[in-house]
């Protein structure tokens, strides 16, 4: 493949890549801001340069810096992950200029998918479902045009946002009265009264379909993936296959897909995300174009590794594997750890890592950016790892999960995990009934319970007694000697082996790809 | 025989551990008495057989604060104030105007010896591209600011200090 692979992120997907290009026999290069020096991903690769200062823009939203650091280590290509850089055109170009690989689609198809309204033409072009809809126009227009775009439906403001000038209408009658009342209400808060008219979706599921571009033009689909447990558009959960859809749904969905990125010459990896009604109709919603947080799900009922197969098409080699005989095998679901407070309103929450153990067992997957010692810092986002449980059905794969979620110890700032065991747990998702709605209605303003096992006391006293973690913190925690006044003034910290000892193995594997 | 008490949502519990030679102890969990021994310790893991039953939690301290993993959940035992009756942590209000986590200070909008009112604003922070307002929790003079705009600030750390209103005004208090 490549000799030499810059990774211009970091976190778990940048310790992720290291781990393909390792497998790969590929010398990876990471790079990192002042924030992350000591972090895990700059530890398991074999060279990493720092960019500059902690926030994004100082560091790791530099092009500049990041081109440089393949000249001065002698990187031949460029993967950037998710987020940061990952899809914007110019920094492809530049990749590209400095006569370097982009590991990814060209600057081109990225612009064309990446403004919305222009991608939408375009698909309706290409024969791919579009949510319907009426352009703005005069009254007589729009209820000319209402039937079409069908009810219930929403009027929208052209200049708007945030919900305002906006209307649910159920039925023709009362369309007249909201279009008045939603003019009115745009031009007092935008200054212009134009509005169109768009299909209300009650509560659609999210369903995407991952899709490889080849050389030359063509692009294979490897199936879809649900991601419809979000929370304030953020997703929480991810599964494949989804529940609830049928074969020829599945292929459907796929073709479209595969129409969408042939429409932009896609190449590489890339997902197609559409809507789906309670009808089982479904609409094209937008198209990332990079790799996503949720590639593993599909990777694990595949049997395939997604990082390698964008590395293999960006050096032009063959996949190693036939995408047309590829068949989803049993289920795969994701859950993503934040650390968050859900008490706060799911606020972002940061600090160190005290001890971090995760879970092991058959067909349990963690992809994680963070280890024991490692600090959370408050200038990115908060996705500490994913842990990924795979079954033969999605009722084991559910229990896999809540059980590997269980038995993830992460002491340190307040994370997700008992609220993802929690959404686990609720008959909904069960059941498979899920929907972009459903943790407002399942688990609103869910908080952590208050009581206290008295077995957790006894144990806490145990600890305090026999000193049990009150040693000083395991590493990079700023110096700092934290629990000097716990422990009964006893200063051994059993623990410092074990982690000096998992810290020397992460770091000879970071030689020896 | 030691004793600790240890500060959960607002309630206090009181915890006795008496260790016997042979890693047998005797734990009183308030009025509770419970027969236990420590089987196994591996770095911050400790495996109890408390009342008969295998327990396995993940612990460290952090600070006043010892994280008890249990069964996937995280449970943040805090240290009572001495005196015994309120919690170390976020009650008696000093008028210590704190970030809940670490972030930037981005707006100070007092300055030492101003008046303010309850529930002026007197200074923004930002953590994680996301801005919070520290308003006064009530009326009274500034007393100290301890930073300036752009510098870091750690939670806990006050970054303004608001001295109450000798009488009367403090009854609007706690947030």
């Amino acid at each position: 493949v490549f000799k030499k692979v810059l990774i211009a992120n970091r976190g778990e997907i940048a310790v992720r890549v290291t781990r393909a290009l390792h497998e790969l026999g590929v010398l990876a290069v990471a790079v990192y801001s002042d924030a992350d020096a000591a972090a895990l991903h700059t530890t398991v690769a074999d060279e990493a340069v720092r960019l500059g200062e902690a926030p994004a823009g100082e560091s790791y939203l530099r092009a500049d810096r990041i081109i440089e650091a393949c000249r001065q280590t002698g990187a031949e290509a460029v993967h950037p992950g998710y987020g940061f850089l990952a899809e914007d055109p110019a920094f492809c170009e530049a990749v590209e200029a400095a006569g370097l690989t982009f590991i990814g689609p060209s600057a081109a198809a990225m612009r064309a998918m990446g403004e919305k309204t222009r991608a939408r033409a375009l698909m309706e072009r290409s024969g791919v479902p579009v949510v319907p809809g009426a352009p703005a126009g005069t009254d007589a227009e729009l209820l000319a045009r209402a039937s079409d775009v069908g009810f219930p439906l929403l009027v929208k403001a052209a200049a708007g946002g945030g919900g305002k000038g906006m209307r649910v209408v159920l039925d023709a009658p009362s369309l007249p009265d909201a279009l008045r009342q939603a003019r009115t209400e745009a031009l007092r808060s935008f200054g212009d009264d134009q509005v169109y008219l768009e299909r209300y979706l009650e509560r659609p599921r999210h369903i995407e379909v991952q899709v490889l571009g080849l050389p030359g033009g063509r692009a294979v689909s490897l199936f879809e993936r649900e991601c419809s447990v979000q929370r304030r558009h953020q997703k929480v959960l991810e599964e494949s296959p989804a529940p609830g859809v049928d074969e020829p749904l599945r292929g459907a969905l796929c073709e479209a897909a595969v129409r969408a990125a042939e429409a932009v010459s896609y190449l590489g990896a890339g997902t197609v995300e559409f809507l789906l009604d309670q009808d089982g109709r479904f609409y094209f919603l937008e198209m990332n174009t990079r790799l996503q947080v949720e590639h593993p799900v599909t990777e694990l009922v595949l049997g395939i590794d997604l990082v390698k197969a964008q590395l293999r098409i960006a050096a032009g080699e063959p996949l190693g594997f036939d995408p047309a005989a590829l068949f989803p095998r049993g289920h795969a679901i994701e859950a993503r750890v934040y650390a968050e407070d859900p008490a706060r309103g799911f606020a972002p929450q940061a600090g160190a890592i005290h001890f971090a153990e995760p879970p092991i067992g058959p067909h349990v997957r963690v992809d994680a950016g963070v280890r024991t010692g490692s600090e959370v810092s408050v200038h990115y986002d908060p996705l500490l790892s994913k842990v990924i449980a795979w079954a033969p059905t999605r009722e084991e794969a559910v229990r896999t999960l809540e059980e590997a979620l269980a038995r993830y110890v992460l002491l340190g700032p307040q994370t997700n995990l008992e609220y993802l065991q929690a959404v686990l747990r609720t008959p909904a998702f069960r059941a498979g009934r899920t929907h972009t709605w459903l943790l407002e209605e399942a688990l609103p303003d869910w908080r952590l319970p208050e009581e206290v096992p008295d077995e957790v006391y006894a144990a806490a006293g145990l600890a305090d007694a026999c000193g049990v973690g009150s040693g000083p913190v395991a590493a990079g925690g700023g110096g700092g000697h934290l629990g000097a006044q716990g422990g009964d003034g006893d200063r051994f910290s059993p623990w410092q082996g074990p982690f000096a000892l998992s810290g020397a193995r992460l770091a000879a594997r970071g030689q020896t790809p | 025989v030691s004793e600790r008490r240890y500060e959960h949502a607002g309630r206090e519990t009181r915890v006795e551990v008496q260790l016997d030679a042979g890693g047998t102890a005797r734990v009183r969990v308030g009025e509770r008495s419970l027969a236990a021994r420590v089987v196994h310790t591996d770095g911050p893991a400790l495996v109890a057989e408390i009342d008969g039953r295998r327990v396995r939690v993940v612990t460290v301290r952090e600070q006043g604060t010892r994280l008890v993993f249990h069964r996937g959940r995280v449970y943040r035992l805090g240290t009572p104030a001495p005196s015994g009756g309120r919690p170390a942590a976020g009650a008696g209000d000093d008028g210590a105007l704190c970030a809940s986590m670490p972030a930037t200070l981005v707006r100070l909008e007092v300055a030492v010896g101003d008046r303010v009112e309850a529930g002026q604003m007197v200074a923004v922070v930002e953590a994680m591209k996301m801005t919070h307002d520290l308003r006064a929790r009530h009326a009274g003079r500034v007393r100290e600011v301890r930073f300036e705009v752009g510098q870091q600030v750690e939670p806990g750390v006050a970054i303004a200090v608001i001295a109450p209103d000798a009488e009367g005004a403090e009854a609007e208090g706690a947030s």
